[in-house]
């Protein structure tokens, strides 16, 4: 029991009085007590019903310091001419390469918290109940990019974030604010690139978005952290009217991780996409939760999550589809797949619907099972060795998820990774047969 | 002025349809820009135009489909007010639409929907209701008659059907429900040439000196096998031109390309 | 000028749809003092003379209840119930001990049947249904009993289980549903005041379905049955369970529990079709229908069957689930809620894959309309052992008028790798294009939608026993009346 409250109470004392402006300090105030109020989450949380957050007990957990200790950026399919590079949640400008762009802004946090908070007054505060993990990350929170966008500017190039976690003996923790605010008419497409630490850490980040009337936004993740990492994140956006959201979740690694993302449609015409995919072994916990308010009228919704799963671990699905009372023309659809690969693997999935508007179309989808036994057969009798017949098949399934994402370059690149992350793992499997 | 409307009373005590300076709106859009069509008892007319003519709109309109604003003119069925009346209401007095897309009723028997819909009328027309054996015994002589098997109204209404399935079981409702006015619209879309003949024979069965029919195509052909008494042009949501049935020929032959010309211009 | 008029728009403005059994049948009860204790729970106990260990086993479970909080996590609203302030025991008074025939059974309760279309002899004679009426908690008539008898059926009220079979029932009460379950089981172990018993023998296939009609009827009184029914190896045996309760202004609280045990190679099919007052319009009075229901499917090949046809009632909460133990066994739940006006309804079901090769479908279909919430929630779990498990679930949702919700909770959690779960859900409102069509084919707007609904339900309401369904069709009808103007 004494154990239990260390890693709570560790992640408490990170907190100080901030010298910021009145508002800033508040704010943070506000959130460290509502987190202390409700503490970590447990599984009698029903929203924490499947996630066991129990790895983040037992620790001293620190702030992180310098973060000197960092292998340099590896230039992947994934790289582009635009980088912003953290490092322990911190934005590390003599690693970013930032060329000057018409109508983007990219800065980061902790310089705009000290030099222009004003800029932010509006934009931190977000208006979200039970949520102690993004709490926690508003009373902790210290830096983090904020992408800005000006009305109608469409940036071409592609926006890569490298979150990279430093080499380190004491278990860390951090807790990155990230601001898109996107101006009408504008658009960008970011990837997030979570890079895997050797180390013990936990990062618990946030991502606010402001979608302006028309603006589109692609936001893509890999999160493959290291196998004694945990990742929380929530993403909170705000769609006006015919704004468009497209976010693709790819999971590939790390002890647990938590992918929440709430999404309000408040304008008529907005749309959201949240989809994914994970692959997971050994004892990783991947959790996806989404949360769609449809609350304008003619809103669109969509989410597809795939996954496989080997060894011990576990995934989690939960996605609520609520539609406010008067938000008629409503498309809400929703799909979670997963293939269980090993006996002692674990699948739960939670999809809710909330329908308090009669026209609407929403539906969800769910199952769980194993490979084609029929297909795997069907290619073995081709002579496909099973190994290499069981690989294809997973790939195939994980690569239809892929296959959401709009954005060319993206896909082929998130395909590619899922195939190398299966190279790695077939072999390890066929090594140990 | 005072001839004129007389002469207005006597066509309407003479016409099963009258249709007055019709105009519909859909979605605040004009369709239908000021109709004026007549249909006396036991008349064939068709209507024919190019897509988009409002052909479509103009039976919703008179089966009373929500949705459809009429802002102008006047429909009259039988010297009554046609718009005032709810679409069951227009069903009981007779008018039957054979739908372009007939709709799906998941679960819903086809014996049980047309024994519903058979006792309806009935009710209307004050006949004791049929129970299930006279309903059958029904359903049995009218299938015979059009040569149409019984197996399809076993299933869940037009659940599964083909294009031709369904456009057959249109038929087959009409022939159960004998309307006086029956509405065909693009009965022969998307039908090959046996299934068009079969629907066709069904319809030609149906004629008889005191039921009206509209038939609603874009295609001649059916007029091959459903002949007209009077053939209409409805081209940018107005009456373009009216004829015989030769009118379907020269249409055939030249198209509509004269009357959408004549439209936009 | 529209060419549709206002007042026929078929999707708009909600009349009072009537409950068409609403009245209150006149008899003299014989109750327990208001209020709950251990007093009262020995009241109980004595009155039905029950062996000392039945006494034992209801103050366990009265004294956890003490301990335990009404559940919240549903999603229906009610003031707070004061469990003090009802009654928990009535009987009717009958002139010497139970009736032997029909013609002692109080003439008052026969002509309530007859209102409600159920004439007890009709039935006997027409249906060859056995009946045993609960009426304000306690059997009043039990027929067909002969029959049964040679076929070797126990089919009789609880209490007088517990003084012919003692052994039976304290060999599988509350193995299903232990006294600790929940809330509202727990007070029912507590004070539990009548119900049917089932044993069906090894290799007997029950010659008739039983049934039993429940009624509520004295006011303030809170109804408790408990059900238990034992199919032994390779037996069948098919039971149905129909409700109509008369109008009444005060809320009324009725948490029953129905416990099911199928053995080896046995097969019980259980179906519901309740239809207790669900208050007025504005949401006043109606029945609190808080119901545990559970089934162990505890031999192999065993199969447990749920139908329900759930229309009345202002708040139900039922969940009526299969623990699917024996190797190969079957776990099926079909169910229709519809809610109308101000009507709670939070029910499904849960599906636990223990054995191997178990399998379980569970289709919902949801119909809300009015001011109404009509929620779906249920569990599906393939436990590690439940190798080649399979479950189907198809949940759908059909919304009449803007002013209602309809919302879906499912739980899907597989712990093996050969169960193979698939999980299906929609929501809709009711077709425009097919009402239109119905309408133009002459079909008024309630004839059309009672159609279309009908259709909707239909895989749920062909799985009811044939008089079940014609009934049950009806009532679909009856149910959503006022809810198109």
């Amino acid at each position: 029991m004494q154990q239990d409250i260390q890693g709570e109470a560790a992640l408490v004392a990170l907190a100080a009085p901030d010298q910021g402006a009145p508002w800033l300090t508040d704010l943070r105030a506000q959130g460290l007590e509502r987190f202390r109020a409700a503490g970590l989450p447990t599984v009698r949380v029903e929203a924490w019903k499947y996630t066991n957050l129990n790895p983040l007990r037992h620790d001293a957990w620190q702030a992180p310091g310098e973060g000197t200790n960092v292998r340099g950026v590896r230039d992947t399919e994934l790289s582009a001419d635009l980088r912003v590079v953290l490092v322990n949640g911190r934005l590390r400008p003599e690693l970013c390469r930032l060329p000057r762009v018409a109508g983007l802004k990219i800065d980061s946090l902790a310089r705009l918290l000290a030099e222009a908070p004003d800029e932010l007054a509006a934009l931190l505060p977000a208006d979200n109940d039970d949520l102690p993990m993004f709490d926690l990350n508003t009373a902790l929170m210290a830096d983090g990019y904020v992408l800005r966008l000006e009305e109608n500017a469409k940036i071409d190039a592609l926006i890569e974030i490298v979150s990279l976690a430093e080499d380190n003996e004491v278990p860390l923790t951090y807790h990155p604010r990230h601001l898109i605010v996107a101006a009408p008419g504008s658009s960008v497409t970011v990837i997030e690139r979570h890079v895997e630490g050797r180390h013990r850490y936990f990062v618990n980040g946030a991502t606010q978005m402001v979608l302006q009337a028309g603006a589109n936004v692609r936001h893509y993740r890999t999160v493959e952290e290291g196998a004694n990492a945990v990742h929380t994140h929530t993403m909170l956006a705000h769609l006006a009217e015919d704004a468009s959201l497209e976010c693709f979740n790819l999971v590939l690694g790390g002890r647990l991780t938590r992918s929440e993302a709430h999404v309000a449609l408040s304008g008529r015409g907005a749309r959201v996409a949240l989809n994914g995919a994970y692959g997971l072994a050994g004892r990783e916990h991947c959790d996806n939760t989404t949360v769609v308010n449809h609350i304008a009228g003619e809103t669109s919704s969509r989410q597809v999550f795939k996954g496989v799963l080997d060894g011990k671990s576990r995934a989690v699905y939960q996605g609520r589809i609520a539609v406010r009372p008067d938000a008629q023309k409503i498309d809400g659809h929703q799909l979670s797949k997963a293939m269980l690969l090993s006996d002692e693997a674990e699948i739960d999935t939670k999809p809710e619907l909330e329908i308090l508007a009669d026209d609407v179309k929403c539906s969800h989808g769910a199952t769980a099972g194993e490979l084609d036994k029929d297909a795997l057969f069907y290619m073995r009798a081709r002579g496909i060795p099973e190994a290499e017949a069981r690989a294809m098949l997973i790939h195939a399934f994980l690569a239809d998820a892929v296959e959401e994402v709009s954005h060319d370059a993206v896909r082929t690149a998130l395909a590619n990774r899922i195939e190398e992350w299966l190279a790695t793992k077939t072999s390890a499997e066929g090594a140990a047969q | 002025m005072g001839d004129d409307t007389n002469e207005q009373c006597e066509d309407l005590s003479s016409s099963m349809l009258d249709i007055k300076n019709l105009h519909v709106d859909v979605d605040g859009k004009p369709i239908l820009k000021g109709i004026d069509l007549s249909i006396g008892a036991g008349e064939v007319h068709a209507i024919m135009g190019p897509n988009g003519s409002g052909k479509s709109t103009l039976s919703y309109v008179l089966a009373g489909r929500d949705g459809y604003e009429v802002t102008e003119g006047s429909i009259a069925y039988e010297g009554q007010d046609l718009l005032e009346l709810a679409p069951e209401e227009r069903a009981a007095r007779g008018i039957f639409l054979a739908f372009q897309y007939p709709v799906e009723l998941p679960g819903v028997p086809g014996t049980t929907f047309l024994k519903g819909a058979v006792n309806a009328q009935r009710r209307h027309r004050e006949e004791p209701e049929l129970d299930a054996m006279q309903f059958l015994r029904l359903m049995r002589e009218k299938t015979k008659e059009l040569g149409i098997g019984d197996e399809m109204l076993k299933r869940a209404v037009n659940v599964g059907f083909s294009g031709g399935e369904k456009k057959r079981n249109e038929v087959l409702q009409m022939a159960l429900l004998e309307p006086k006015l029956a509405i065909l619209d693009e009965t022969d879309s998307g039908l090959d040439i046996d299934a068009l003949k079969v629907v066709a024979e069904g319809v030609n069965l149906l004629r008889s000196p005191d039921r009206s029919m509209l038939v609603i195509t874009h295609y001649q052909r059916l007029l091959d096998y459903v002949v007209p008494d009077h053939v209409h042009v409805l081209a940018n949501g107005r009456i373009a031109r009216s004829g015989g049935k030769e009118l379907a020929h020269e249409l055939e032959a030249k198209g509509y390309a004269e009357f959408t010309k004549d439209a936009a211009a | 000028m529209t060419v549709v008029e206002p007042d026929v728009d078929p999707l708009r403005a909600a009349a009072e749809a009537k409950y068409k059994y609403g009245f209150v049948t006149d008899i003299e009860s014989e109750t327990a003092p208001k209020g709950l204790n251990e007093d009262t729970v020995a009241f109980i106990s004595a009155k039905k003379g029950e062996p000392e260990w039945m006494l034992e086993w209801r103050l366990r479970a009265y004294r956890h209840w003490l301990t335990m909080q009404d559940p919240e996590w549903a999603r229906v609203k009610h003031p707070k119930i004061d469990y003090q302030d009802s009654y928990y025991f009535s009987a009717p008074k009958s002139k010497d001990d139970a009736p032997k025939s029909l013609d002692e059974v109080d003439p008052e309760l026969l002509r309530t049947y007859e209102k409600l279309g159920i004439p007890l002899h009709e039935q006997e004679m027409l249906a060859g249904v056995a009946v045993d009426a609960v009426f304000d908690s306690v059997s009043v008539a039990t027929t067909f009993k002969k029959k049964l008898e040679e076929a070797g059926v126990i089919f009789c009220p609880i209490s007088e289980a517990l003084q012919k079979h003692p052994e039976l029932v304290r060999k599988y009460l509350g193995t299903v549903v232990p006294y600790s379950d929940n809330f509202y089981a727990t007070l029912n172990s507590a004070v539990f005041s009548d119900g049917s018993f089932v044993y069906v023998p090894e290799g007997v296939r029950c010659p008739m379905e039983l049934s039993t009609y429940f009624r509520i009827n004295a006011q303030n009184t809170g109804q408790f049955e408990r059900t238990l029914i034992i199919a032994d190896k390779g037996s069948y045996v098919s039971y149905l369970e129909g409700c109509t309760a008369p109008m009444r202004d005060e809320n009324q609280l009725h948490a029953a529990v129905v416990e099911l045990v199928a053995l080896d190679d046995a097969e019980i099919k259980y179906s519901t079709v309740q239809n207790w007052y669900p208050g007025d319009e504005n949401g006043k009075g109606g029945i609190y229908n808080f119901v545990t229901k559970r089934a162990a499917c505890r031999g192999r090949n065993s199969k447990v069957s749920w139908t329900q046809v759930e229309t009345g009632s202002a708040i139900t909460w039922k969940y009526p689930s299969c623990i699917l133990q024996g190797d190969n066994s079957i776990g099926e739940f079909y169910s229709v809620a519809i809610t109308n006006n101000m009507q709670q309804a939070d029910t499904g079901t849960k599906m636990i894959h223990i054995g191997k090769n178990t399998r379980s479908t569970i289709i919902s279909k949801g119909i809300s309309a009015g001011r109404s919430q009509n929620t779906y929630r249920g569990l599906v779990r393939m436990q590690p052992g439940a190798s080649n498990g399979r479950n189907y679930t198809q949940c759908d949702s059909l919304l009449i008028g803007d002013k209602c919700g309809a919302h879906t909770v499912p739980y899907i959690e597989s712990k093996n790798r050969t169960a193979s779960v698939e999980h299906e859900a929609t929501t809709a409102k009711i077709s425009e294009d097919q009402l239109f069509y119905c309408r133009q084919r002459g079909l008024s707007d309630e004839d059309a939608v009672s159609l279309i609904v009908n259709g909707f339900c239909k895989e749920v309401l062909q799985e009811l026993p044939m008089e079940f369904a014609v009934e049950a069709q009806k009532l679909v009808g009856i149910s959503l009346e006022g809810s198109v103007g």
